[in-house]
């Protein structure tokens, strides 16, 4: 799709990163180094948690560093910088997953519905885990709790998730990043945080010795 | 009861803040009404807030610097995919020309990032400006060497640097240039030159990235420069000749445009030049008062009686003025001393002495009658006193920034932090108030304007309340002085040293095998006294 002028110039003059971008685009390697400065981190840790381990996570984001770095020719503002940079994300992950789920190397992947109960594997994680809801959990098991239920969710409702939690987008920027409806999205990020709810209840009843 | 999955929706919706005001002020009115609905929100909000738990992981180092060398090998790989499309591409030969100078520049600037991350690769590829640190600190552009050179106007390098030191300066220069050799370089140091380079690397690290590449630009400028072969030992000299300014006068002297602080600067090296051509050993000089001045006593006498009861008496102006009376009154004395001089200091000494005119003789008389008494004061010290500058107290302090900076210092000042600032306004002071003691003394600031050269007016050379320096400035006149003088620079730390004088650039404290060692313990142009402002 075409981007306006105008977009473009709106974006350029709201969003800083766009203009970083721009400056990639005019091949300034400082730019682009503080670019990568700025999101990898966030972007390592939201591939970390949506194919669960850190190593390949690196790789993936990586690999999302140098599409932005090739792709900056054609670049032009039609958004703003981190909705475009994780809708590459979302797409180098995806692919990266369906190679995983061929390998069936990731097994702590819920169903499709998203309904907990329908995951078996949930139930299963947690019980191995030994953090039962009978007692109060210290920070390190609620955060183990915590990351089990997140990695209960789908493949699009954790990215929702992650996208809502922690980069702040907004339904229409999810919705552009994993090019659905704003209202998929809205009934998307519901289950999964009924989801998640249903897993993390439990515990969150008893409290956690903070 | 669970709440149904459209009503959980709103309730998301609302924690997330999307819903409309309509809609929010309707959720609100239900929260307010219904009991269940206010514990759904409550437990979605919980499980929400949980997240915060979700450990991060941490990124290291290694991954910055293998995604910079991945663009690299990007942008070579589009550099090499374009040289090849290049005959098929003929007729947008002008835009793949541009395309191919932007992915070079780019894969350039990339280089130098990647390099940047890699301590020992970024010390390698900046070595030239790492080992020049020191100096390239001192001033802004080449065209500062140009002008200082031309002021010098003549060849003075030859009166400073032997052609051995000066041919082992720009052969080292010649090898960190290239790029093929610095390793070899960097392994043939021993380890008080790798100490030394160390102590570079650090204070080149610590310069804002915007002032490093101030420093990259200005070794490009200099190597670039058609007059390479004399701009480098003018460089040298000039860094010969800071070596002997205290902090405060090197920040001062930066402080200055470019060319004003050049000419300054070649006031004061000729000036420097002149005055060493007197100076003496503290043996040479006990000599000379023993052979020639006995009959100067008396006033010696008065002296060491001035000096034992209040020391911060004998102020050069009366030294001065008791002197020229004492010389006024004995015309003969003074005939009898242009006689003996010449043979109590060594040979050329003498001869340069004799080809003074008599007020330059009577001058010269002074300064080393000063530099005797200062000896004699300092052994007295033993020590116990640095030779820094007197710190200000907090009221000459205020009273200075209020009334002797200007507008733009100031601010430049308060925007500083209250250390920095404190720090660089110490500086400032004492800079200041050293350049008013040589106005007072001799008309003119110690880098002096030309026309206030040692001669018709009444000025001491190596007058600064200190003792001669304790390295000398440039190879010693003749075979015979120098080497086993306080002026010895060569061999050893030389003598009378008073431990550290500060941070300054450094070079020829020591000579071993082909390359000159340098000062363990460098300079720090950039740190006291404070730096140009960026």
């Amino acid at each position: 799709m075409a981007i306006s002028e105008s977009t473009a110039q709106r974006y350029t003059a709201q969003d800083p990163d766009v203009r970083l971008m721009l400056q990639v685009r005019d091949d300034d390697a400082g730019a682009f180094e503080e670019l990568m400065q700025r999101y990898q981190s966030r972007l390592v840790a939201l591939m970390t948690h949506l194919v669960g381990k850190q190593d390949l996570a690196e790789d993936l984001a990586q690999d999302v560093f140098l599409r932005i770095y090739r792709a900056r020719k054609r670049y032009v503002p039609g958004s703003k910088f981190s909705t475009w940079m994780y809708t590459i994300a979302n797409n180098v992950a995806s692919n990266a997953l369906r190679g995983l789920s061929r390998r069936k190397e990731v097994n702590l992947v819920g169903t499709e519905s998203g309904e907990l109960g329908g995951n078996p594997l949930a139930a299963k994680a947690l019980a191995a885990s030994g953090l039962m809801p009978t007692r109060q959990l210290d920070k390190a098991e609620l955060s183990e709790v915590v990351k089990i239920a997140v990695s209960t969710l789908n493949e699009r409702q954790r990215m929702a998730v992650l996208l809502n939690k922690f980069e702040h987008l907004s339904y229409e920027e999810i919705a552009e990043v994993m090019e659905q409806s704003p209202s998929a999205i809205k009934s998307l990020l519901s289950r999964a945080r009924a989801n998640l709810r249903e897993v993390l209840e439990p515990y969150l009843q008893q409290g956690a010795k903070l | 009861m669970k709440s149904s999955p459209e009503q959980l929706e709103r309730i998301v919706a609302y924690l997330d803040g999307e819903l409309s005001a309509e809609e929010s002020a309707q959720v609100e009115q239900q929260l307010a009404s219904d009991e269940q609905f206010r514990r759904e929100l409550q437990s979605a909000q919980r499980a929400w807030s949980a997240l915060d738990q979700l450990p991060m992981p941490h990124v290291g180092d290694d991954f910055s610097n293998t995604t910079m060398e991945m663009v690299v090998d990007a942008a070579q790989h589009d550099l090499e995919a374009k040289t090849i499309a290049l005959p098929i591409q003929r007729r947008k030969r002008n835009t793949t020309n541009i395309l191919l100078l932007a992915v070079t520049v780019l894969l350039a600037a990339l280089m130098v990032r990647v390099i940047a991350q890699n301590p020992n690769r970024r010390l390698l590829a900046d070595l030239p400006i790492i080992q020049n640190v020191d100096i390239y600190s001192q001033f802004e552009s080449v065209n500062f060497l140009r002008d200082l050179r031309e002021y010098l106007g003549e060849d003075v390098t030859s009166y400073t640097l032997s052609a051995e030191q000066l041919a082992s300066k720009l052969e080292e220069h010649q090898l960190i240039s290239d790029s093929d050799q610095r390793q070899d370089w960097l392994e043939s140091l021993d380890e008080s030159e790798k100490t030394s380079l160390r102590g570079k690397f650090n204070r080149f690290r610590e310069l804002p990235d915007s002032r490093q590449q101030e420093l990259r630009t200005l070794h490009q400028e200099i190597a670039a420069a058609d007059e390479q072969e004399q701009l480098l030992p003018t460089m040298y000299v000039y860094q010969q000749w800071l070596n002997e300014l205290e902090p405060s006068e090197q920040y001062e002297l930066r402080e200055q445009p470019d060319e004003q602080q050049a000419e300054d600067a070649a006031t004061g090296i000729k000036r420097f030049l002149e005055d060493r051509t007197f100076e003496l050993t503290p043996e040479q000089l006990r000599d000379l008062f023993r052979k020639a001045f006995p009959h100067m006593m008396r006033l010696k006498r008065a002296m060491d009686q001035q000096l034992e009861s209040n020391p911060q008496n004998m102020s050069p102006e009366k030294v001065r003025r008791e002197l020229m009376q004492l010389l006024r009154d004995n015309p003969k004395e003074f005939q009898r001393l242009q006689e003996l001089i010449p043979q109590a200091v060594p040979p050329d000494v003498g001869e340069a002495f004799k080809q003074l005119d008599e007020r330059q003789q009577l001058e010269q008389v002074r300064a080393w009658f000063l530099q005797h008494l200062h000896q004699m004061e300092r052994g007295r010290r033993a020590g116990s006193r640095g030779r820094g500058a007197a710190r200000p107290t907090e009221e000459e302090l205020q009273n200075f920034f209020v009334e002797e900076l200007d507008p733009a210092q100031k601010e430049r000042l308060l925007a500083l932090p209250t250390d920095q600032m404190q720090q660089q306004l110490i500086g400032l002071f004492q800079g200041r108030r050293a350049r008013q003691r040589w106005k007072d003394r001799d008309g003119s600031p110690r880098w002096g304007r030309p026309e206030d050269r040692r001669g018709p007016q009444e000025g001491a050379p190596r007058l600064r309340g200190q003792p001669p320096p304790g390295e000398r400035f440039g190879p010693p006149p003749n075979g015979d002085r120098g080497l086993g003088g306080p002026g010895r620079m060569l061999d050893g730390p030389p003598r009378g040293f008073e431990g550290p004088r500060g941070r300054r650039p450094g070079y020829f404290e020591e000579e071993e095998g082909p390359r000159r060692r340098r000062r363990a313990e460098g300079p720090r142009p950039e740190d006291v006294p404070p730096p140009r402002e960026e």
